[in-house]
């Protein structure tokens, strides 16, 4: 046995040290600004004609979850299939990406849920519809617009009947843009779909020819005119009315439709925006030779610049700076006299150069100045409409698409359907939600600031291009101006202030040093010196 | 590609446990708390930390508090290398070869009076970690110009117009001649890349080295937000780049296609402001040569796009 | 047991190995340095079988043995003259942190200008450090005394400097019994084999502390020194019950009722015990083997007594404008108390040797009624 000292020693080794957590100290008591999220708009949101809620659905989409993604982004755009194909995506040129390495590839991940679905519906698998009312609505016109708003208010359980003068419905995605930038399949698809929500179509049904708007007001509750802008305008020169110079909407439309059409070996298409582009190309695959004439430079050009360049490369040839003078015509011959102009920025008057007038023939003219709105649809009501709202000075009848905005694009015709579905809901008192949540997105608030892009940390975020699995490329969004609890606040936060799966921050112990805020990805994190959240230590 | 979506990557590869508590004495945006607090990460549970007179001889607690959820020793300003090599001999005099005994120290317990006994635990081999957190002056005692303070810098003992006139030294180099198994530098920038380093020497043999750069706001004159974004402009600007030396082999963890101009790096930082035209494009030139000696000497590796 | 005819220096490694130390950090410097070199052979044979490790200064010498002393482990390490004082901070370090450390010192002069005489000023500069200090007379006690501070610190938590007188101990050969292992561990418990700390209860060990902390902290440590007394009597009891060897704090030899008492400490007690015996005199010797703390009580029981007349206090160190350092704290042990002797100093300052003719010339000085006797003029 060891020979102990009876004494034990009162002063062990640790004497002086610490065993109390800091956790003690409220350092939160040091703080000037304090971090709190404030959610803003998305550049991509931003820039989308119908305000989809991009990154909502592209975070399901990087969970692999596509109903959750389906679900998302049914409620801003029923056709995803539709401007995957056609969009031109100005959400991929604002995506905070395009600044750092590539932009999202919203419009394939768009299209890919959107084959999904249509997928999940030729497997038998159909949309649900909670309820029916006895409630009869009409769409007029079913391009993207009327398909759109039929859509929103066939879920919300309406009867609804769309009226299309044309023998096929689709209106633009039928007859005006070309099968090679929308497989018509999809097309029928989508119609499909709209058959089995109980959306009776009516083809051959003209307002102001074989129906009025009275008559409508009398059998439907709620009627949307959405008849497009289809009236093309002139190009008011000798020469016009002559039987070989025809409207690209009225030329795609016989394309469309399979007219038989005489072999045009060449053609010439008057106009720069995507209709003159759209019937130059369809015009090229039909073998003709075929040039374009645009009486400013490229650059300027209305056309989306995608456009400009598959035409190139489908060999339409390009005359810029030059306009029609004249347009003779003999034994289906056709001689346009033209004259270069003076170089200008859009919306400038144009002037000619003196003496630089030359001739061009072909057999065809296609021209595509633009288009109007045919409002001969009133017939004897006197409508009118308010501004770019979708309301109409007749209770019960709803405007939009190209009808009231002059031609855009698909996918503000679509957004134009949606809102058209909201105000119609409204006006029929019909209450929109579900417990899955709404039918339609809220409306989008364009009073909130849209995030900006801010360098980002190649460390968490490395340059990287596209990814080929959607799951991949939906994780390189940076989810701007929503935070999607990426957690950068957290791994940033030097106080281990930032804690929880929502990241909440804890002002107890943040210092305001604003590294969170400098770091988020999203730009949602703010500093303020507003401090709402110290009442319970003291100061 | 494909794997796991970016975003739960950012989340998922960066350990939940935390070693530091909340209510620490850093500075606010204190980068050397934020790397610490990732280091410990990697590092885990079995860690003993020796820390010399430094910022985080405060930062770790007073008395009767503690910051670390590991045990820590405090040891006086030269001796951080020689102390925590007794603790990991006297473990292993007992028995224990699995604690990692890591020693912290800043730029003056390092690159100053700590040079000799960390010089000496290299040569010996000691089976520790040494992270040097590198704010570049002593900031704990007020901002005093040390042998890592860069060209140029102004401090609380050299204010302008006597800024520093020499360089920062070079303690990478200064290891590297040990023939050391490991050394790394890192930055909070790129927390991904620190806690690697730190997974990979945590299972390594013998003395492993970190000089991690650590922007100071109070010492460098910058807002308490910049800390991060410093750091990431001091490895995009070549000022700080990030490699590992391992038994000699250079490999660069970080490599810009081309490097951004130091002034991005310098211009926002008070402790900078005297610099002239002429200084800048002076250390321009002294980075582009070193920065192109470290390519040449690297087997890197993939160049980063941008 | 067997008895071995060593050096001062090479007892102490003997009583290093037989105290089982686990972390040894050896930096040389005379007159200590055969004390590492007899560690690394037995280090190399395979005698001694803990950690031993060559550092590059005296500072890392201390702090690794503080490090290792951090882990639980029983450390060890030497030094002399500069190396001590370059380990001064970490001195002041090991006390602070109430860490059990044994280090010997091979007392050595203080340069400027190079010195490597047995003047005592290194380890008396060291008084003030916290750590208890002895001073050994001979070979046999300075191994016996390194093995007795290994169980002391441990008890007290708080280390030992074992100091010795370079040269005249560190290099003189002895006839010394080194006792045998199992002797040994009757008296000193094995060392750790766990850690000194646990993982699972994190500890903020020696951070930062404020002035109230720091004044309660060192009135405990001030206590336990108060208390190192009679534990060091309990325990040179227990160790002379195993090995019929003991050390007394304050050594008293010569005749009860003696006039004249010689004070001092070290090896040159030795020489005056010598000295006494070779020429039949009537003084005595009063020999202060502790030093830290200062056995107050034991300087008053023997030299504040009605017979003694004369105080001689022998020191071979100095302390400018004042005397010798012994002398010095002597004189504040019995200040205040009255009817005292005529106190006389004889100093050796620079390490010089204390051989019996300089005691006969500093006698007559002594009857010559000199006060301070500098040695040095004698010669």
């Amino acid at each position: 046995m060891l020979p102990r000292c009876s004494e034990t020693v009162a002063i062990p080794y640790k004497i002086g040290s610490g065993t109390v957590p800091v956790l003690v100290n409220k350092t939160g008591d040091w703080r000037f600004l304090t971090p709190s999220r404030h959610e803003k708009n998305a550049p991509c949101a931003s820039a989308c004609p119908l305000h989809s809620g991009i990154s909502i659905w592209i975070d399901r989409v990087k969970e692999g979850d596509w109903q959750g993604a389906w679900a998302a982004v049914s409620r801003y755009n029923p056709f995803p299939a539709i401007t995957g194909h056609v969009c031109y995506h100005f959400c991929e040129n604002d995506c905070s990406r395009n600044h750092y390495d590539q932009s999202i590839a919203v419009g394939e991940l768009e299209k890919e849920i959107g084959l999904w679905r249509l997928r999940k519906f030729a497997s038998g698998e159909k949309l649900p519809v909670g309820r029916k009312l006895p409630i009869r609505v009409a769409v007029v016109g079913s391009g993207p617009a009327g398909l759109a708003c039929a859509y929103y208010l066939a879920m919300l359980g309406l009867e609804v009947t769309v009226l299309e003068k044309q023998p096929v419905a689709g209106g633009m995605l039928a007859l005006g843009i070309p099968e090679y930038r929308l497989p018509r399949n999809v097309l029928e698809q989508e119609l499909a779909v709209l058959r089995s929500l109980g959306v009776v179509f009516r083809n051959g049904a003209e307002l102001g020819r074989n129906i009025t708007l009275a008559q409508l007001r009398e059998d439907y509750q709620a009627v949307f005119l959405a008849t497009g802008a289809g009236k093309e305008k002139k190009l008011n020169v000798p020469g016009e009315e002559n039987p070989g110079v025809i409207g690209a909407l009225e030329y795609l439309a016989m394309v469309h439709l399979g007219k038989k059409l005489p072999d045009f070996h060449s053609i010439l298409v008057v106009g720069g925006g995507n209709a003159a582009v759209d019937a130059a190309c369809t015009a090229r695959m039909n073998g003709a030779r075929v040039a374009l004439a645009y009486r400013r430079t490229r650059d300027v050009m209305p056309a989306h610049d995608d456009e400009v360049r598959s035409a190139e490369e489908a060999g339409v040839q390009f005359l810029f700076q030059v306009q029609p003078d004249k347009i003779y015509s003999k034994s289906g011959t056709q001689t346009v006299v033209l004259s270069r102009t003076q170089s200008s920025r859009r919306g400038e008057r144009i002037s000619t150069v003196p003496n630089s007038s030359f001739n061009l023939a072909c057999d065809l003219v296609i021209v595509a100045t633009g288009q109007d709105a045919d409002l001969s649809i009133a017939g004897e009501e006197s409508l009118s409409f308010n501004g770019q709202s979708l309301i109409t000075n007749l209770p019960g009848v709803f405007a939009g698409g190209d009808l009231i905005s002059g031609p855009a694009t698909v996918a503000a015709a679509i957004g134009a359907g949606r809102e058209a579905a909201r105000a119609m809901a409204a006006y029929l008192e019909i209450d929109q939600s579900t417990p899955d949540g709404p039918i339609i997105a809220s409306i989008y608030n364009d009073s909130i600031p849209v995030a900006e892009y801010e360098t980002l940390n190649p460390s968490i975020f490395p340059k990287q291009g596209r990814a080929v699995s959607p799951e991949t490329e939906a994780g390189r969004c940076l989810s701007c101006g929503r935070c999607n609890r990426c957690g950068v606040c957290w791994v940033f936060c030097p106080d281990m202030a930032v804690a929880g799966v929502e990241f909440d921050i804890n002002l107890d112990y943040c210092k305001g040093c604003g590294i969170c805020a400098k770091e988020c990805p999203g730009g949602v994190l703010e500093m303020g010196v507003i401090d709402s959240g110290t009442e319970n230590h003291h100061r | 590609m494909g794997g796991e979506p970016l975003m739960k990557q950012v989340f998922n590869d960066i350990p939940q446990e935390e070693y530091m508590l909340s209510g620490h004495t850093a500075c606010p945006g204190c980068s050397a708390a934020l790397s610490i607090r990732h280091a410990t990460k990697a590092l885990g549970k079995e860690t003993v930390f020796v820390i010399t007179a430094c910022c985080f001889s405060i930062i770790s607690g007073q008395l009767p508090l503690r910051t670390f959820e590991l045990n820590v020793f405090h040891c006086p300003f030269p001796s951080a290398a020689s102390t925590g090599s007794g603790l990991k001999r006297g473990l292993a005099a007992m028995g224990d070869t699995t604690t990692q005994v890591v020693v912290l120290a800043g730029d003056g317990g390092t690159f100053d009076i700590g040079l000799q006994g960390l010089s000496a635990a290299a040569e010996r081999n000691e089976d520790i970690i040494f992270i040097c957190y590198d704010n570049e002056a002593y900031m704990n005692t007020g901002m005093q110009r040390s042998s890592a303070t860069p060209f140029g810098s102004k401090s609380a003992t050299s204010p302008a117009p006597k800024v520093k006139e020499n360089p920062k030294k070079d303690i990478m180099k200064i290891i590297e001649a040990h023939a050391i198994p490991y050394a790394a530098t890192a930055t909070v920038a790129y927390p991904k890349d620190l806690l690697a380093k730190f997974q990979k020497a945590k299972t390594i043999k013998g003395f492993r080295f970190f000089h991690i750069l650590c922007p100071c706001p109070p010492g460098w004159g910058v807002e308490s937000d910049q800390t991060v974004e410093l750091s990431r402009l001091a490895v995009e600007t070549g000022v700080f780049p990030l490699y590992e030396v391992e038994n000699g082999e250079v490999t660069l963890n970080v490599t810009p296609q081309t490097l951004r101009p130091v002034a991005d790096y310098l211009g926002s930082q008070r402790r900078f402001s005297t610099l002239s035209a002429e200084d800048i494009s002076k250390i321009q030139a002294t980075i582009d040569r070193s920065w192109q000696a470290l390519l040449n000497r690297s087997n890197t590796a993939e160049i980063q796009e941008g | 047991m067997e008895q071995k005819i060593i050096t001062g220096n090479q007892a102490v490694a003997h009583a290093v190995r037989l105290s089982k130390t686990q972390v040894v950090s050896a930096y040389p410097i005379t007159p200590q340095t055969t004390v590492m070199e007899t560690l690394a052979e037995m280090w190399a044979a395979g005698e001694y079988t803990g950690e031993y490790v060559n550092v590059e200064s005296e500072y890392t010498a201390l702090s690794y043995c503080i490090g290792a002393a951090y882990a639980g482990a029983r450390a060890f390490t030497a030094s002399s003259a500069h190396g001590l004082a370059y380990m001064h901070e970490l001195i002041h370090w090991a006390a602070g942190a109430r860490l059990p450390l044994v280090m010997t010192n091979a007392n050595r002069a203080m340069g400027a200008p190079w010195c490597i005489e047995s003047d005592q000023l290194d380890s008396l500069s060291q008084r003030d450090t916290g750590w208890i200090q002895f001073y050994c007379a001979n070979v046999q006690e300075i191994l016996d005394t390194v093995i007795l501070a290994f169980r002391l610190a441990e008890e007290v938590h708080t280390p030992v400097m074992v100091c010795y007188d370079g040269f005249y101990l560190s290099h003189t050969y002895e006839a010394v019994n080194i006792p045998s292992p199992e002797v040994i561990s009757q008296f000193l418990p094995n060392p750790r084999t766990q850690a000194l700390f646990d993982l699972q209860t994190p500890t903020n060990h020696h951070g930062l502390v404020g002035s109230e902390a720091m004044s309660q902290l060192m009135q405990v440590r001030f206590k336990a020194m108060a208390r190192v007394f009679d534990r060091y009597n309990l325990l040179n009891t227990q160790y002379a019950g195993i090995t019929r060897r003991s050390y007394p704090a304050v050594e008293y030899s010569g005749p009860e009722n003696a006039k004249t008492l010689f004070v001092t400490a070290g090896g040159m007690a030795q020489t005056i015990k010598s000295f006494f015996s070779s020429t039949e005199r009537e003084e005595a010797l009063v020999r202060i083997k502790m030093f830290r703390p200062f056995p107050m009580e034991d300087i008053r029981r023997y030299l504040a007594q009605s017979h003694v007349e004369r105080i001689i206090l022998v020191d071979r160190n100095v302390c400018m404008g004042v005397g010798g350092i012994f002398a010095q704290e002597v004189r504040a042990a019995l200040a205040g108390l009255s009817g005292l002797p005529e106190m006389v100093e004889l100093n050796l300052a620079g390490g010089l040797d204390l051989t019996p003719e300089l005691l006969s010339k500093a006698l007559l000085a002594v009857q010559e009624g000199e006060k301070m006797i500098w040695a040095v003029n004698l010669l």
